[in-house]
């Protein structure tokens, strides 16, 4: 994981821009009056991505690298800028109470690259077990499933473009296989050795020659 | 006699406004502690979120701090949390034990908010675990409905639920596990009388014996 000083600014950045989720009541009663709304960065191209927020929020993200969870406001409006190889992608989103929201730099199937949104409102949150969620953000990957590698065993299947899901499994050793459309796309992805109270998405996104897979360890704040 | 399982053992306690007031919590389960032979200090900051725990955070209505079975000593202004990690190193206890609940409850929102109390919840026990101490998370008890918090018994239940899912390493203890609903009468509906705050710590402590810090 490759992470940049310019991680604080960015931070600074959203919370300037978007009032990051920072004044939790204290009195009693407490707990907040809405659930919390996180957003994060994904870059899933095979180089660095640059992302953009507010004044002067930017943050350098490695190939195939996340931010972590950021808290923001829900409800409100939120823009960024994903910058690569000289072209700009300008992302605006807004994040529902108890809504994860995904904003990736994805490649596209003709070289090129663009930015896609993946959203969730999970509920499936365990200290005890691994959670797997498949986020599908290849339009041409129909139907996307997860195997266990090598064997007719799904994990997670029949997610639609612009879709996810989750399961839960128990903490062990994974390596997975992506099939679109009932075919096998791409060689095998070695989670390596999941642990109890992880969260993983396994983000699909378009390739030349199908779609992939990558695997990002969600990280809260 | 055997000796109790917890002779010699020094514990940590932290928690919201069960023990930041010295006639709750904090004036009783410390006193069953260190009758069993632990040595024990307890702070209690009033209104403060688990996640309040992993640096310095103010707490708004007072809190209180108990070395051992000495008077608490109540604080009504600039209370703050000390972080858990600095509270570890200076104590060096056998085992932390988190009484919290009550302020995650949201018992005055329709729904519980899940994604909230996960961040709160996974920030304090990774912050204790990146320590390698053992600990115990006391959940909220049942209380009593109608009061001006709002908390209900079915809320209470889905709190205990998420909670003894999403604390480990911590052992869960399971306060709705210690008493039928309204068995212990309260003050406003969440605050126990005496009565009440002195089983709760019997109970607590019962639980830890039975279950000692490896």
């Amino acid at each position: 994981m490759m992470r940049k000083p310019l991680f604080g600014a960015l931070v600074l950045g959203l919370t300037a821009q978007f009032s990051v989720h920072a004044a939790e009541p204290k009195l009693y009663p407490t707990g907040p009056s809405e659930d919390s709304a996180f957003i994060r960065f994904v870059g899933a191209l095979d180089a660095p991505i640059e992302v953009r927020a507010g004044k002067d929020g930017r943050i350098e993200l490695a190939a195939h690298d996340s931010t972590t969870w950021q808290a923001v406001k829900a409800h409100s409006p939120l823009g960024a800028t994903l910058v690569h190889g000289g072209q700009n992608q300008a992302v605006d989103v807004s994040v529902q109470p108890g809504e994860f929201v995904t904003v990736a730099a994805l490649p596209d199937d003709k070289g090129g690259w663009t930015a896609g949104i993946g959203r969730e409102s999970p509920t499936d949150f365990s200290a005890f077990k691994v959670s797997l969620g498949l986020m599908n953000m290849a339009e041409h990957c129909s139907n996307a499933a997860i195997k266990i590698a090598g064997k007719d065993v799904a994990i997670v299947e029949d997610v639609a473009p612009k879709g996810m899901k989750r399961r839960q499994v128990n903490p062990l050793s994974l390596s997975v296989d992506l099939y679109c459309g009932g075919q096998r796309s791409g060689d095998p992805v070695n989670l390596g050795g999941l642990r109890a109270g992880e969260r993983w998405t396994l983000l699909v996104h378009p390739a030349r020659d199908g779609a992939r897979l990558i695997p990002i360890l969600d990280r809260m704040p | 006699m055997p000796a109790s399982a917890l002779m010699g053992l020094t514990l940590l306690v932290i928690g919201d406004s069960h023990l930041a007031t010295p006639s709750y919590l904090i004036g009783t389960l410390p006193d069953r502690l260190v009758e069993e032979g632990a040595k024990v200090h307890t702070i209690g900051v009033c209104g403060t979120n688990p996640a309040d725990w992993v640096k310095p955070s103010p707490g708004d209505c007072g809190m209180s701090e108990r070395t051992g079975a000495e008077t608490p000593v109540r604080q009504e202004s600039g209370a703050k949390t000390t972080a858990i990690s600095e509270l570890i190193a200076k104590d060096k206890p056998n085992a932390v034990i988190v009484v919290m609940g009550d302020t995650i409850g949201a018992y005055k929102n329709p729904e519980f908010p899940k994604s909230w109390a996960y961040q709160q919840t996974s920030a304090l026990t990774k912050a204790i675990a990146a320590t390698g101490t053992a600990c115990y998370w006391v959940g909220p008890g049942w209380g009593s409905e109608g009061s001006r918090y709002g908390k209900t018994f079915a809320r209470v239940d889905e709190l205990n639920k998420f909670l003894s899912e999403n604390v480990a390493p911590c052992t869960y203890i399971d306060s709705t596990k210690m008493a039928q609903p309204n068995e212990w009468k309260t003050l406003d509906g969440q605050h126990y009388l005496g009565g009440g705050y002195k089983k709760w710590a019997n109970a607590i402590a019962d639980a830890i014996i039975s279950n000692p810090p490896k």
